[in-house]
């Protein structure tokens, strides 16, 4: 007796809900606080809309300087920890010692806070403490186990196969890395790159115990949580900019590298329904000329 | 005869070794062990990545054998070599190798050399049998490059990694090192001497054992429930659409801070929520049980273990549910003895990831928690505020403490990874 599995369990409108929860809600909830002007008593929406929040946001000394802190840093973050990350991750990618990985990869489970804390004093020392470059150095910590760890995935026997192949044939190695390299582990490269840029962004706790005297942007958000709560959402849909680019750029990326493949999957799937003889039940598939694929 | 088995294994596919073989693959690699060569991972039969090892080793038996053919490849003709009887004369038995090496010399050629070592009335049939039989401890004596031809079996780092670990080194090993320092030099900033002060301080800090117990428990109920909402929504998860499983992912990168901010205009006393259903049964933002903080990271860790969870949820974890309960198996037991045991990976070490980031964790407890109890990230951070520079130490201790956690939490998912592995 065969019996259907995890079918029709949860009614579809649970589905939506659930989804909408994650999705929808918070976006919806943002942007319809921060067009809010007027919002008190017990309506469920805003009385006035407005952009009264966009106005006072940006007219606020320590946002603007902010946003432009917040981004040099995980630009200048991102730039360092992947020219760092680049060889780290081409080696680890066929290096199977678990103590490397873990070795690599321990600081991303420390809290920020401490890491930040625990290098104040020797930044004190060299007289950086307090700037943008304390900063970066502070995100570093986090930054470049993630980068790597995206940067790992890209470089596949396959991709060092065809470097060998470009050596072969005669590039040298700055023609090797723009023809070859760099367009075989873009897609992991993005990834890396806004993976990167989202932590940097968001980081909290490293921002403020090295450089509490400099804007951060979650460091600037914070108080206005509690005080302002219009000039919060204005905030957070900035803080949350860069995610939904992440988000945007990693599907795009994502159909970009899987239509090929879904191409020859649907090449394969008519060639495997072409060849069936209903008549004596036998499957004749033809390879594919190009992929050797047989539908079978 | 190990010369023989080396060449069996070589032969056979991966996976399709005989016991005798799994036997004596063993006892090669017990051979490699007691020459003090690196031990492997595990040996278990019927263990994938055990297997993966064996495999290893295997080539590696034949690429000794290679070397001590005097053969610099691992090409076929040296392993098709090596598998012809050892008293074929060399010539025979690799006339390739001989063809192309100047430097590899025939029985023949190294009779003599026998002759000279044993003495001019020595049995030359005997120097072939003591050939024959000369164990592979031996064998294995001879120096091999293992660095060049396996680079990532040597001891040392990859040159590769040599920059990334010395910035993590310099910055994170740093850190740890300004932490134990400022931990020991209470209130250093106005001129104190080494001592441990500072930990005799938090400890004695009723304050400190509260955030500690409240930290632990905060971190253990929202993994606990986002680990059973995961595998509920996992489960359901299954024969949806696409574009549902989007939606739900998208929860991963909004950033902690945003769904703290979040949390507050949905649940804070007259927030969203108690306009749309009337006022709420509980007080969730600044609930002295850490309610709001436990709302707040079950929303963000559920997705992210949601995602690792459908990653090891494959086609062929499907196909096995279906075939279960086409026997009969209930939609439960196929979940739980079909698919828990292949999630289960994922899952254990994604669960104490996320543990390990709520332990830490410092903007959600500071907006959604309570003024009392602390957790110890926001204990650090306010012991300063509060007791002003001299309080520096404490705050660092307090910090090594919660670091010193995480820590663990990161090795115990380590070894739940290496321990599963094998049975997934």
């Amino acid at each position: 007796m065969t019996r259907p599995i995890h079918r029709g369990r949860i009614a579809p409108t649970a589905w939506v809900i659930t989804a909408g929860m994650f999705l929808a809600a918070p976006l919806l909830t943002l942007l319809v606080q921060a067009a809010g002007n007027r919002w008190t008593g017990s309506s469920i929406l805003p009385q006035e809309f407005g952009t009264r929040g966009l106005r006072r946001t940006f007219s606020d000394p320590l946002i603007g300087p902010a946003i432009v802190n917040s981004t040099l840093v995980a630009v200048a973050t991102v730039v360092i920890a992947t020219i760092v990350a680049w060889p780290a991750a081409r080696a680890m990618s066929h290096d199977n010692r678990r103590g490397l990985q873990l070795m690599m990869m321990m600081p991303i489970l420390v809290p920020p806070l401490a890491i930040g804390n625990g290098l104040t004093p020797w930044l004190l020392r060299l007289g950086i403490a307090d700037s943008l470059t304390a900063i970066v150095l502070s995100h570093l910590v986090t930054v470049l186990p993630y980068v790597t760890l995206a940067l790992t995935g890209g470089f596949t026997a396959q991709l060092l196969e065809s470097e060998y192949a470009a050596a072969t044939l005669g590039a040298g190695p700055l023609r090797r890395l723009v023809d070859v390299t760099i367009p075989g582990v873009r897609r992991h490269l993005g990834l890396a790159v806004a993976l990167g840029f989202t932590v940097s962004w968001s980081q909290y706790g490293s921002s403020l115990a090295v450089a509490g005297g400099i804007p951060m942007l979650p460091v600037v958000l914070v108080p206005f949580v509690r005080s302002d709560s219009q000039i919060a959402a204005v905030l957070d849909l900035a803080f949350l900019l860069p995610p939904l680019v992440v988000m945007a750029v990693a599907a795009m990326l994502r159909q970009h590298g899987e239509k090929p493949a879904q191409t020859t999957a649907r090449r394969t799937e008519r060639r495997r329904n072409s060849s069936v003889t209903t008549a004596s039940t036998t499957i004749t598939p033809t390879p594919d000329k190009k992929t050797g694929l047989v539908g079978s | 005869m190990q010369r023989t088995i080396v060449s069996d294994d070589a032969r056979s596919l991966p996976g399709q070794r005989g016991p005798r073989q799994e036997r004596s693959t063993r006892d090669v690699i017990g051979a490699h062990e007691r020459n003090g060569r690196d031990p492997g991972i595990g040996l278990g039969i019927g263990d994938s990545d055990d297997e993966t090892a064996v495999d290893r080793k295997v080539r590696d038996d034949v690429d000794e054998a290679a070397a001590i053919s005097r053969a610099d490849d691992t090409s076929n003709s040296t392993i098709d070599a090596i598998e012809r009887p050892i008293d074929q004369p060399q010539h025979e038995r690799h006339p390739t190798l001989i063809a192309s090496k100047g430097k590899a010399r025939t029985d023949a050629e190294q009779e003599p050399d026998e002759r000279h070592r044993l003495g001019p009335n020595a049995d030359m049939n005997e120097v072939g049998a003591e050939r024959r039989e000369r164990p592979i401890e031996r064998c294995a004596k001879t120096p091999i490059d293992h660095g060049r031809q396996h680079p990532t079996r040597g001891v040392g780092l990859p040159l590769g990694v040599v920059p990334a670990f010395m910035v993590l080194l310099v910055l994170f090993g740093g850190a740890i090192v300004g932490l134990v320092f400022d931990s020991l030099r209470p209130g250093r900033i106005i001129g104190a001497s080494f001592g441990t002060g500072a930990w005799q301080a938090i400890l004695r800090d009723g304050h400190f054992r509260d955030a500690v117990g409240f930290t632990m428990a905060i971190a253990g109920i929202s993994t606990v429930i986002s680990v059973i909402l995961a595998l509920a929504l996992s489960t359901g998860l299954q024969h949806r659409p696409s574009w549902i499983r989007a939606a739900i992912a998208s929860a991963v990168p909004l950033p902690h801070l945003v769904a703290a901010s979040l949390a507050i205009t949905w649940l804070a006393p007259g927030g969203l929520a108690e306009r749309i259903v009337g006022t709420l049964p509980l007080t969730i933002v600044g609930d002295r049980h850490g309610l709001g903080i436990i709302v707040v990271y079950t929303f963000k860790e559920t997705p992210f273990l949601v995602l690792l969870i459908l990653a090891s949820w494959d086609q062929h974890t499907r196909d096995l549910q279906e075939a279960a309960a086409a026997h009969g198996a209930s939609p439960l037991r196929t979940i739980r003895d079909i698919a828990m045991p292949r999630v289960a990976r994922a899952l254990g070490s994604g669960a104490l990831v996320v543990a390990a980031f709520a332990l830490g964790a410092t903007e959600v407890p500071l907006l959604v928690g309570p003024t009392r109890p602390d957790t110890i990230a926001t204990y650090a951070l306010t012991t300063v505020r509060t007791d002003g520079p001299a309080a520096r130490a404490n705050s660092a201790a307090a910090l090594l403490v919660v670091t010193v956690m995480t820590l663990i939490l990161g090795l115990v998912a380590v070894g739940v990874q290496r321990r599963t592995s094998g049975r997934t």
